[in-house]
Order: structure tokens, then sequence, then C-alpha cells
């Protein structure tokens, strides 16, 4: 049963790396790997990359004179450019994916704030209320002078 | 002679900057004119004894301080009737809300209540006139009324 399993494409092994591999591809995937990515110096060091590839193949191989040639360095330019498919609008898909997270942060962001400003409203009117609810009380509470009743908070 | 620390407001006193101690506590003519009730004598008693006695003095600072007008719905008040606040500017300190007397009240001006310092600097900054913060207002106010005609018509039955 084991020396089956173990042959077994779908077997446990397997199966575990398969987790490890798309945990992995998570982790690269994570919003601090994503910022860190997007943020402007590794950013300019992609582009950096990308002119130097375009500029070195172009003094190793010459004036490009077939499309096939230029195949590997227009897969090394397009993989440095693409995390900035969402900005500069190209493929579609991810254009589409990014903007729905930003507008879904935006979203948490928006209800965050909504929530503590009606935590504050509801805090401040409830002071306020208790302050009335006092006053309407010290209206028929017994007073006396100030200097002879606050005598004892100033000893 | 001791020298008081000043108290905020102070410049606007009709003595100027300098103030004494027993300027501060001994009882003037004026005092007799501000009237504080119990309620609010009893609140103050649940303060620490610096914010107790920073209330004390901004109260005794009645009414030569500029009290700062403050929209509070009163339920039961005449209309027209304005409230004041005074914030004695101490950390932990409550805002004193006082107004003029009423007719047949005694006195010339009377404390009214005390307000949580950061409620009453976020209402005087614009929520005082938020319709959700006046609705809650209200409703705490009469609640709070409420609960306390029923705690002392359980003490006193009979009146």
């Amino acid at each position: 049963m084991a020396a089956n399993s173990s042959g077994n494409p779908g077997s446990g092994t397997d199966a575990g790396k398969l987790v490890t591999t798309w945990r992995v591809v998570q982790k690269l995937d994570a919003d601090a790997w994503r910022k860190l990515r997007d943020d402007a110096p590794l950013r300019f060091v992609r582009y950096l990359g990308a002119l130097g590839v375009v500029v070195g193949a172009w003094d190793v191989m010459g004036t490009p004179h077939s499309a096939t040639a230029w195949l590997p360095v227009l897969v090394v330019v397009l993989l440095l450019l693409l995390p900035d498919a969402s900005s500069i609008a190209f493929a579609g898909f991810a254009w589409q994916a990014r903007q729905a997270r930003d507008e879904a942060i935006q979203a948490s962001e928006t209800a965050r704030e909504s929530a503590s400003r009606l935590e504050l409203t509801v805090n401040v009117g409830a002071q306020t209320g208790e302050a009335a609810g006092e006053s309407a009380q010290a209206r028929s509470a017994p007073a006396q002078p100030a200097g002879e009743a606050l005598r004892e908070f100033l000893e | 002679m001791t020298w008081a620390p000043s108290t905020p407001g102070a410049g606007r006193h009709n003595l100027g900057d300098v103030s004494t101690e027993a300027a501060d506590t001994a009882p003037r003519d004026e005092d007799s004119e501000v009237l504080v009730p119990q309620t609010v004598l009893d609140k103050m008693r649940e303060l620490d004894a610096s914010a107790a006695a920073a209330v004390a003095r901004t109260i005794l600072r009645i009414p030569h301080a500029s009290g700062v007008p403050i929209p509070l719905d009163v339920p039961g008040d005449p209309p027209g009737t304005v409230y004041w606040a005074l914030d004695p500017g101490t950390s932990g300190a409550p805002v004193v809300i006082y107004r003029e007397s009423l007719p047949g009240e005694g006195g010339k001006w009377r404390v009214a209540a005390l307000m949580d310092p950061a409620a009453y600097r976020a209402y005087s900054n614009g929520l005082a006139e938020d319709t959700l913060v006046r609705g809650v207002a209200a409703i705490v106010a009469a609640g709070t009324i409420s609960a306390s005609e029923y705690t002392s018509a359980k003490v006193n039955p009979t009146s």
C-alpha cells in the first residue's frame, strides 16, 4: 500500500509538495511582497533591468533581423514589466483583479472610518445627554454658595 | 503669601495674570452669587483630588472668566436658556457647565453639570450641530432624568 502510494503521482508525498509549493506561491503573492515589488526602488531596478537586457541583446545580436531570435529577450523584458501590467492596462484580467482588490481595501478603510466616526458621534451624544440630564437635575437640587461648598476640594 | 500656579484663562481675569492662592480659595462676595448644586458636588467627590481642585478653582473663576457658550438642550428649561462652558485645562478634569440662575433659584449663576473634556472638545468643534449627536443626547438626557426620578421615588415613596 505504501509502495503503491509513493509511486502514485497523486500520493500523499506529492500532494504535500504541491501544498508547500502553493504556499510558497501564496507567500510570494502576499501583500508585503506585492508592496515591495511595486515600491519605487524595485520598480526602477526592474525598468533599468529591462532596458539593460534590450541594450545588451542589441549589442550582442546587432540589429534585429528575426523576431524569433529576439523572442527570449522579449520574454525577459515582459517578465520584468509584468508586475506593472495593471498600471499600464496590460493584460486585462490582471488589471481587473488588482482594481477589485484596491476597491475592496478602500471600501474596508471607508467602513472603518465610518465606524469610528459613528462611535465618536454616539459617545459625544451620550456625554452631552448626560450633561443635559444632570443640568435638569441640578435645577431642583439643593445648592450652596461656591465659596463654602468648594472649600473641601481646595484644602 | 504663597503664589499659586496660574490657571488657564487667568489672562482674561480682571486681576490679570497674577493671582494668589488666597484670592483663589478665600470666600468672596461674588462666590455667594455662584451656587453649586449637590449633584455637582457629588460628582466632584468621585474625581481624583487634583482634578476636583482644578474644577473647584474653575468654578471660583465664574463669572469673571470668559465662558464659551455651549448649545445644550436641557429638558424643562425655559426657552432662551444659555449655558456656558469653562475648561479647567487640567488633564482629567471635566469641563464646568453653568448658566445664569432662573427666576426663583437664588444666586446669580448656577453650576449645572460637569462634562467629559474630550467629548466637550469634539462637541464644540462641530458635532454640536450633528443631528445624530443631538438625537442621542436627547435620548440619554431623558433616560438620565427618568432614572433619577425613579430612584428618588424609590427612596422617598411618599414624596
